[in-house]
């Protein structure tokens, strides 16, 4: 599951759905909205929206039973996270360790400016 | 589905043909976007696949038969929705119960709460009504008739925000395998979501007719701060330009079709190109 901003529509439903799992809107085992359901809902093709399980049902993030729909594998959320993971490495940490060597920025500034994050958001969380 | 055959047409006081031996089919089971500038002939188009022209050579086809016979077992099955909706001075009621049961999937329940979702259930006497009212009652019989083919001719034009989106909702949510929708506009990225097939049509001419899968799979939609030289069509934007490519890589990009509509105007050769080759 990728996170980019230019991604094709059925894609990008695919992201919302990952996403309403991660948030336990649908739990496992729970049945999604139908295809129908859904594109109505988005205001999308039905075919359109059809690829978007197709693509999630191909990764095991939802399984389908024969004429009932479409419900969220028990490990759902777990293969979200490690395909966003996946990503993260690949995209945005590059993107990161790029713009570290180009304005001459080390570890140990990086580690400091994360551990000042860390305690900000702990208090935060806190409050 | 719908099939034409080697299609002439010109209207007769022009002096030429708009159509020239056009042929093209189209399958059952989706959404498809007829585009093109003002006077390219979307509407002729649209009025002969409904059989309300009859075209000088060729025949368009629907469940076998020619739909300019105007053979009941069409008319039943077939909606047109033209771009002015002509309502007679009788109550709601009285327009449902009259016309509804010319079609034989005509769904009253859904009429209903069709009307409900537009704000209309109310409405007494449909001819005094506004043009945007009329469009949205037009629209609720439309939908509710369940006909096999439905084709509206800019079915979106006249009505307010929230309107176009319940529009799209609907549609969205009525469509099934057995079912065909036509549907014409020249507001480009208001029904884009809800179209997976696009035609193009310029100067009487189908320059493009591909699926939204097709197009994710062989072009690719980018925003860059400098104009690149292999672009197949750009335009200046915020970041700098919008520009449509051959999709070389394997990666798929979010569909433009205002790039897409641009490149297959200006560049119909390479852009078919480029699709047939894929297809190889």
């Amino acid at each position: 599951m990728e996170f980019k901003e230019n991604t094709p529509i059925y894609m990008q439903i695919a992201n919302r759905i990952a996403e309403e799992i991660l948030e336990g809107k649908y739990r496992g085992d729970e049945r999604v909205p139908s295809v129908r359901e859904y594109a109505a809902r988005v205001e999308v093709n039905a075919n359109t929206t059809m690829r978007a399980y197709e693509f999630l049902q191909q990764r095991n993030v939802i399984y389908n039973k024969r004429g009932i729909g479409y419900f969220v594998a028990p490990a759902a959320a777990d293969i979200i996270m490690a395909s966003r993971k996946k990503e993260f490495v690949a995209v945005e940490l590059k993107h990161v360790f790029e713009q570290m060597r180009l304005l001459h920025m080390d570890m140990k500034e990086i580690t400091a400016l994360y551990e000042e994050y860390m305690a900000e958001s702990v208090g935060k969380q806190g409050k | 589905m719908i099939e034409l055959k080697k299609i002439d047409f010109g209207y007769p006081r022009s002096g030429r043909l708009l159509f020239g031996q056009l042929s093209f089919c189209l399958e059952t089971g989706g959404i498809c976007g007829l585009l093109g500038k003002n006077g390219s002939g979307k509407s002729t188009l649209l009025y002969l696949m409904a059989g309300l022209l009859k075209p000088q050579g060729g025949q368009v086809r629907y469940k076998r038969m020619d739909v300019a016979s105007r053979d009941v077992r069409v008319l039943s099955d077939l909606f047109f929705l033209g771009e002015t909706c002509y309502l007679p001075s009788v109550s709601l009621e009285k327009y449902v119960k009259m016309n509804g049961p010319f079609y034989p999937r005509f769904d009253f329940d859904r009429m209903r709460e069709y009307l409900e979702l537009f704000e209309m259930e109310k409405v007494k006497n449909i001819g005094a009504l506004s043009m945007g009212q009329k469009r949205k009652v037009s629209l609720c019989f439309a939908l509710a008739a369940d006909c096999a083919l439905t084709i509206m001719d800019e079915p979106t034009n006249g009505l307010d925000i929230p309107s176009k989106r319940t529009f799209r909702k609907i549609v969205a949510g009525q469509m099934t395998e057995d079912k065909l929708m036509v549907i014409s506009t020249h507001q480009v990225h208001e029904l884009e979501r809800l179209m997976d097939r696009v035609l193009i049509l310029q100067d009487g001419r189908m320059v493009l007719n591909v699926t939204v899968k097709q197009v994710e799979r062989c072009l690719r939609f980018d925003e860059y701060e400098r104009p690149e030289r292999n672009a197949l069509f750009e335009m200046p934007s915020a970041k700098g330009y919008r520009g449509v490519f051959e999709n070389t890589g394997n990666e798929e990009s979010a569909t433009d079709m205002e790039l897409l509509f641009h490149a297959a105007i200006y560049r119909p050769e390479e852009m078919n190109g480029i699709f047939n080759h894929t297809k190889k």
